[in-house]
Parts: C-alpha cells; sequence; structure tokens
C-alpha cells in the first residue's frame, strides 16, 4: 500500500512540473 | 609531474575527440536535409513515434511531451522493480525492494542522477539492472541531448523547437547506442565481466567460501559513463574490480564521462550556427575544469590528519586513504575522476571522497554547485545557457544598453526567468542540507560530527539537486526521509532547469531579430568569455560560499 503511495508521490511531481510549464506559458502570454 | 600528464591525456585528448562526435552529433540532431539513408531513418523514426511524432512543436508542447515520456519512465521501471521478485532474469532470488528506496531509485535513474542509496549486486535482479536501471540511463541521457538540441533551435530563431519524440529516437539510436556498443566492446575486452550467469562460489586461500557477483557488466558501465549516468552495476561503483578492473579502463571510463557533454557544446554551436560564441563557451568551461582539477590535484598532495605523523616516506604519495592504487597515481587518478566526474553529473566514483582531504573535497561540490563545466549530456550546456543569459544582461547594464544574445534582445521576462532557474539549485541545496542539519532525519545517519558531518549532509543534496549521484558516503542514506526528500529534489531539479531554458529560448525566438552594431555585446572573443566566468564564480560564491565555510573550509582550518 505504502509502495504505491510512492508511485503517486512521483506522478504528482511530474503533475506539478506540467502545471509549471502551463503557468509559465501564461505568464510569457500575459 | 605524472597527475598533469594524466590530465592533459585524458582531457586534452577527450577535447580533441569532441570535435568531430560534436559535428556528428549536428548531423543526427538537426539533420537538413541529408541523403537518402538518412531521408530513410527519419521516415523510420516518424513512423516508430506514430501520431506525436507527426507535427512540430513549440517549447510548451516540447516540454509537455518531454514531462510525459519522463513520466512513463517512471512508471513502467517502478514497476519492474516493485515485481522483480516475480519476474525473470533473477538467478540469485532477489527479494522485494522497500517503498521508499523503490521511489528514491527510480526518481534518481529517471533524473539522469544515479544517486544510489542500495548496493546493486545486494538489492536488484538482473532484470530491474537491465531494463529498468540500464533502460532508463539510455533514455534519460537522450532526453538532455534532445532538450539541449530543442534549445539550440529556439536559439537559432526558429518558432518551432522539432519533435520531442523524434529527437528521443535520434540521441538514443543515432548517438548513445552506436557509441556505447563500440565502448563496450572495448570494456568487455579489458577484462569487464559480461554474462547473465548468476553469482559464483569461490573458496578462498584461507578456506573461506565467498559468493562473487558477477554480471552483465560491461553493458551497464558503458552507458553508465557515457550517458553521465554514474549509477554503478555493484555497490563500490567504479572502485570495484569488476567494475573498473585495471588503468586502461579507468582512462577509458574517465574519456567517456566527460566526451559526450563536450561534444554537447560543439553541437550546440553547429545548431545555433555560431561556433566562435561555442569555443569561447568551451574555454570558459575548461578553464573552470582545469582550475577544480588542480586545486584537487594540490590539495591531494598532503596526506590526511590521521596520517601525518607516519615516517616521511609514507607521506610523499599523498593522501593514499580511499584510494585504489591499480588506477596509477593516487593524488592523480583519484582527484582527477572525482573533478571529471562532478563537473559533468556523472557520479560514478573511483575514490572514497568521503577520505578526501577537506579542501579536496571542496572541488567536487564546487563542480556541481556550478553544474556547468560541461555539466551533464545536454543539460550541461543548458546550465550554461542560463549563466550566458545573466551574463549579458549584466555586460548590458555595465555599458546601459538592452542586452542582446544571439541578435535578440534579453529582457526583463528571459533574466526573471534564468534568475528562478539558478535560484532553484542553491534553494534545494542549501534548505534541504539546513532541515537535515538540525534534525535527526540527517543527524541520526551520520558516522561524522562537526564541519565533516556537515560537508556529508550538504554533499548528498548538492549531489541530488544538481543531479549528479555521487556520494561523499560516510552517510546512512537509505532511510525515509532521505530516501523522500532526495527523490523530490533530484525530480524537481533535474525538470525545472529544463522547462524554464526552453522557455526562455521559445520567448527570444518569438521576438524580431535585432541589427548588429558597433554596440552589440560580441559573445565571441575573450572579454565574452571573461565576463562569463566573473559572472558564473560571482553566483556559485554568493550563493555557496557560506555553506562552503561551514563545512570543507572550517574542515581544513581545524586541522591547520
Amino acid at each position: 500500500m505504502l509502495t504505491v503511495l510512492y508511485l503517486v508521490l512521483g506522478l504528482a511531481t511530474f503533475a506539478v512540473l506540467v502545471a509549471l510549464t502551463n503557468a509559465v506559458d501564461r505568464w510569457e502570454r500575459d | 609531474m605524472d597527475a598533469i600528464l594524466l590530465t592533459t591525456l585524458i582531457v586534452g585528448g577527450t577535447a580533441a575527440l569532441s570535435w568531430p562526435l560534436g559535428r556528428y552529433m549536428k548531423w543526427a540532431m538537426d539533420s537538413t536535409g541529408g541523403g537518402p539513408r538518412r531521408q530513410g531513418l527519419e521516415r523510420l523514426f516518424e513512423r516508430v513515434a506514430g501520431p506525436l511524432g507527426r507535427r512540430q512543436q513549440n517549447w510548451k508542447q516540447y516540454a509537455v511531451a518531454l514531462l510525459a515520456f519522463n513520466a512513463i519512465m517512471f512508471v513502467v521501471s517502478f514497476g519492474f522493480m516493485v515485481l522483480q521478485q516475480y519476474l525473470p532474469l533473477n538467478p540469485d532470488a532477489k527479494g522485494a525492494v522497500e517503498g521508499s528506496l523503490i521511489f528514491n531509485t527510480v526518481a534518481s535513474f529517471t533524473s539522469n542522477t544515479n544517486l544510489q542509496h542500495y548496493s546493486g549486486e545486494v538489492a536488484m535482479s538482473y532484470l530491474s539492472q537491465l531494463f529498468s536501471l540500464m533502460w532508463l540511463q539510455f533514455v534519460s541521457a537522450a532526453t538532455g541531448i534532445a532538450a539541449l538540441a530543442a534549445l539550440a533551435r529556439g536559439l537559432a530563431g526558429r518558432k518551432e523547437m522539432g519533435n520531442f519524440f523524434i529527437d528521443l529516437q535520434r540521441a538514443s539510436f543515432l548517438v548513445l547506442l552506436p557509441i556505447a556498443f563500440v565502448v563496450a566492446t572495448l570494456m568487455a575486452l579489458g577484462s569487464m565481466p559480461m554474462t547473465l550467469a548468476g553469482a559464483v562460489p569461490a573458496t578462498t586461500l584461507e578456506g573461506v567460501q565467498q559468493i562473487i557477483a558477477r554480471g552483465p557488466v560491461a553493458a551497464f558501465l558503458t552507458i553508465k559513463q557515457l550517458g553521465t549516468n554514474g549509477g554503478g552495476f555493484f555497490g563500490p561503483n567504479s572502485t570495484h574490480p569488476f567494475e573498473n578492473p585495471t588503468f586502461w579502463t579507468n582512462a577509458l571510463s574517465m574519456i567517456c564521462i566527460i566526451l559526450i557533454p563536450m561534444g554537447s557544446v560543439w553541437m550546440f554551436g553547429r545548431i545555433v550556427g555560431r561556433l566562435r560564441h561555442a569555443a569561447a563557451v568551451f574555454g570558459v568551461m575548461m578553464v573552470l575544469l582545469l582550475g577544480k582539477i588542480g586545486g584537487a590535484v594540490w590539495f591531494e598532495r598532503a596526506p590526511t590528519d590521521a596520517f601525518s605523523q607516519l615516517p616521511a616516506v609514507e607521506q610523499v604519495a599523498g593522501n593514499l586513504e580511499g584510494k585504489e592504487t591499480r588506477f596509477g597515481t593516487p593524488y592523480g587518478s583519484g582527484p582527477l575522476w572525482g573533478v571529471l566526474t562532478t563537473s559533468t553529473s556523472n557520479g560514478s566514483v573511483n575514490s572514497m571522497h568521503d577520505s578526501m582531504n577537506p579542501m579536496t573535497g571542496l572541488m567536487p561540490m564546487i563542480g556541481m554547485w556550478l553544474n556547468a563545466t560541461y555539466g551533464g549530456v545536454g543539460v550541461g550546456m543548458i546550465n550554461m545557457f542560463i549563466y550566458i543569459i545573466l551574463a549579458v544582461f549584466l555586460a548590458g547594464m555595465m555599458v546601459g544598453r538592452t542586452p542582446e544574445y544571439l541578435n535578440r534582445r534579453v529582457e526583463a521576462r528571459e533574466v526573471k526567468l534564468a534568475v528562478l532557474t539558478v535560484f532553484t539549485h542553491g534553494f534545494f541545496i542549501l534548505v534541504g542540507a539546513a532541515v537535515f542539519a538540525v534534525t535527526p532525519w540527517g543527524q541520526a545517519t551520520l558516522n561524522n560530527w562537526g564541519p565533516h558531518g556537515f560537508s556529508e549532509i550538504l554533499y548528498e543534496f548538492t549531489s541530488a539537486s544538481a543531479n549528479n549521484g555521487s556520494g561523499f558516503e560516510g552517510l546512512g542514506d537509505n532511510t525515509v526521509p532521505w530516501n523522500v526528500a532526495t527523490g523530490l529534489v533530484m525530480l524537481l531539479n533535474r525538470y525545472i532547469p529544463i522547462i524554464l531554458p526552453l522557455a526562455i529560448a521559445g520567448s527570444l525566438a518569438a521576438k524580431r531579430p535585432t541589427a548588429q552594431s558597433a554596440g552589440t555585446l560580441s559573445v565571441n572573443g575573450m572579454t565574452f568569455g571573461v565576463m562569463l566566468l566573473a559572472t558564473i564564480l560571482l553566483i556559485g560564491a554568493l550563493t555557496f560560499f557560506p555553506a562552503a565555510a561551514l563545512g570543507p573550509i572550517a574542515e581544513h582550518l581545524l586541522f591547520m
């Protein structure tokens, strides 16, 4: 069970990075 | 004298090899036109990529594709490692790996770091080593080369930066695999094991039974070095006699460590069409690299404090602690490798960094703090691009002109993104080290107290943030706090310094080119080189000197 949480933690980190990419793109377009 | 000779042959020889390699890498990664064979290869890559490979991508699409593919790499490798006890190629019946260690290991290899909180021969099956870790060593390195190619296309003024899925295949099949095949063959000829058979029992002269681990070491070792990965097949990494048997495998390994990072600079110069600019950048990297090698060799000539009372004849050899004498001169090979491996985000070790004299140990840390003296494959030049943006900005401010880089104006937006990139590296290292230095998360794992203990914690976060992966060691770092904290730092600081530079390149590519005038700062000559060098040293010193003063410098002064 704990191992699945670590997998989710890794995927959540990638989700944060994608969100950062989108945020920078939006900021550049403003 | 032999240290100078070894440095000249390894660094100088590889610099010479990097010139034709850079030309080849440009052909591989950014071929415009090409003959029928090349066109055939491109059609094959497009067929493999399917619909994903059909369209050109802007910086954001390229970055998202890169992140998505790397997330898939993470999940696939995680799956292999979780299930290794049920899967084939496990002749020594390796069992399950603990969850936080899997997270740390997969984050480490996905991010091209290869920080290892485990011993490969103890914890991993051959399937995990080959199809999880070695596969990641190829694709993570290819990701770095692809990102640099995209960045260079943007700086060359192209609004479309290429296609990540095509670039990934170009880097894997045209750059990394052919070179790895040649080097792996040479390594196997140099007495390195290459077998899928399990460990063998052996009886020592004292009659003791030992189990000798072996495996497909030559293949693993080669991409470990070429891709600036650094993760060892065996726990002791390149000090292990099967992973680095002789002086010649040691020399070939050092060449492989710096070859593609050096070639990446020339590839960048060729794609942006500014070879003289690339030469200036290459020169600045070389000055910094030689400075660190010189410092490391110099400080390692003295014995450690514990050996200083031994007879003078014992002290002539310098600091022998933690060195493998089969690699030649102890104060040559160990410190030289130590600097090369930390300047290039490789992280493999052929000596114990924890046993280096305090100021020698500072040199690898400087390499990882700057992270751009050739750096990781592809990403080292991307890191240097950030320093270039800041240097151009500072130079522009000094003479009162709008800064320009490659005929594009560098304005507030680009500078803010560049500062943010530099800031994240320092933030992860210094905040991480501070938190672990004052809590049981770090303190309970130390084997040394005082400045040396602080150096061990500082080095671990430095290695994680720089995606280097070498260990100062002396830490009991296979704990949940260490595994989670360094795992997160490795992932975040792998991709933030790729995403933000790509955004800068995209922003510059969208601008109208400016005409070159007499007031434009040339990015080719000595003036630019000195400006860039000063910027790097200034940023590095302002960010990291206080931490260095608390660790290696304080330890050095204590023993004076």
